[in-house]
């Protein structure tokens, strides 16, 4: 599954799980700190993702 | 999950779970009762935002001037920005401001470190062995203070996530005198020296602002400045981020906390007398203010290298 991060660009993962929640699991990254846009949504964690989505995880943190 | 109108959410709140329209009303309500709470704009005629092209000062500055055409307050608004001069990072920004700026028709005063004081952060961070972020800050507070002069109040974009880890920070290190200058309104003692500073975005989380700018599609780029991750800043980022996952509200409770205490705490301290430096003129409450130091320090290694 390809995922945009910032920070490091476009990474190609091995997605165990089913929702945006599982996903962040996995990157290691605390849901406090991104916003996850799904298809050009912004979505909670409870939406399911999968291979044909266009997942990006933006950073909320400023860079300041 | 739903907003309690149906709608997908964006976002989860402290009113909920919120969609897109609930969430824009829910967070310029809880913008404009701050002005409003703690008299931000009561009797201002001049008013400048801080800003640096990041999330933050652009909502500040955007909901400022719908609070003020939305109010028909009869005031002026100008924006100030100081440029420290960090490669790679704030020329980038201030590309974002001048665009924002220019499209909310708002003027633009940029003040930099290199004209000011003759080196950029860079340069300087060359020079002396100082925290960069402590340098950077009292430069900053240094140019803001004197240019900001002209205005009946300044407004910067600290949000709920800035408060709540200088209050730990300070904790941390024991600095009550410096939990006494926190709060919505700045400072501890009137002078004629200090423009008002108040922060509009006091009780808006991090990612709240973050997800505003998102829907206004204000279009900033994402750009790091080089130095943020030598901060100690960061750490308490991380601590209090990582305790509001397992404890909502983590946050909120320590700001409200602080609200509680600062009173007191701006009672004890409001005796610090006010100086001038004898360099600069300008107040301190040392001979030679920190500013003026640090300008000293840099120009002696300038002049022995």
């Amino acid at each position: 599954m390809k995922v945009f991060l910032e920070r490091k660009g476009i990474v190609d993962i091995k997605f165990n799980g089913k929702t945006v929640g599982d996903l962040l699991k996995q990157l290691g990254l605390n849901p406090q700190e991104v916003v996850v846009v799904k298809d050009g949504d912004i979505v909670l964690s409870d939406e399911t993702v999968d291979d044909l989505n266009e997942i990006k995880i933006l950073s909320v943190i400023s860079g300041g | 999950m739903f907003c309690h109108c149906g709608d997908k959410a964006v976002i989860e709140t402290r009113e909920g779970v919120l969609c897109k329209k609930h969430f824009i009303e829910f967070f310029e309500r809880t913008v404009f009762q701050t002005f409003e709470t703690f008299d931000m704009l009561s009797g201002v005629k001049k008013i400048a935002i801080a800003v640096s092209g990041g999330k933050d000062s652009t909502v500040v500055l955007y909901l400022t001037k719908k609070y003020i055409e939305q109010k028909k307050l009869d005031v002026v608004l100008e924006a100030l920005c100081i440029d420290e001069g960090i490669k790679g990072y704030r020329e980038y920004t201030i590309r974002d401001l001048k665009r924002i700026c220019s499209q909310l028709n708002v003027p633009l005063r940029i003040v930099s470190f290199k004209q000011e004081f003759g080196y950029t952060l860079d340069e300087c961070l060359k020079a002396i062995n100082v925290k960069s972020c402590r340098l950077c800050g009292v430069f900053r507070r240094y140019l803001l203070n004197k240019y900001s002069r002209d205005y009946d109040v300044i407004l910067t974009g600290h949000n709920l996530d800035d408060e709540a880890q200088s209050f730990l920070m300070n904790v941390f290190n024991a600095n009550l005198d410096l939990i006494a200058r926190q709060g919505p309104i700045t400072g501890i003692v009137y002078s004629e020296d200090f423009t008002k500073r108040a922060k509009p975005l006091f009780f808006c989380k991090e990612k709240e602002i973050f997800v505003y700018s998102l829907l206004r599609n204000f279009n900033l780029r994402f750009v790091e400045c080089p130095y943020s991750s030598s901060s100690f800043r960061e750490y308490a980022r991380n601590f209090l981020n990582t305790l509001e996952l397992e404890r909502p509200n983590v946050k909120y409770n320590l700001i409200n906390s602080l609200l509680k205490i600062l009173p007191e705490l701006k009672m004890v301290n409001s005796k610090a007398e006010i100086k001038h430096c004898r360099i600069c003129g300008e107040p301190s409450s040392r001979d030679v203010c920190r500013a003026c130091f640090y300008k000293q320090q840099i120009q002696k290694y300038d002049l022995s290298s």
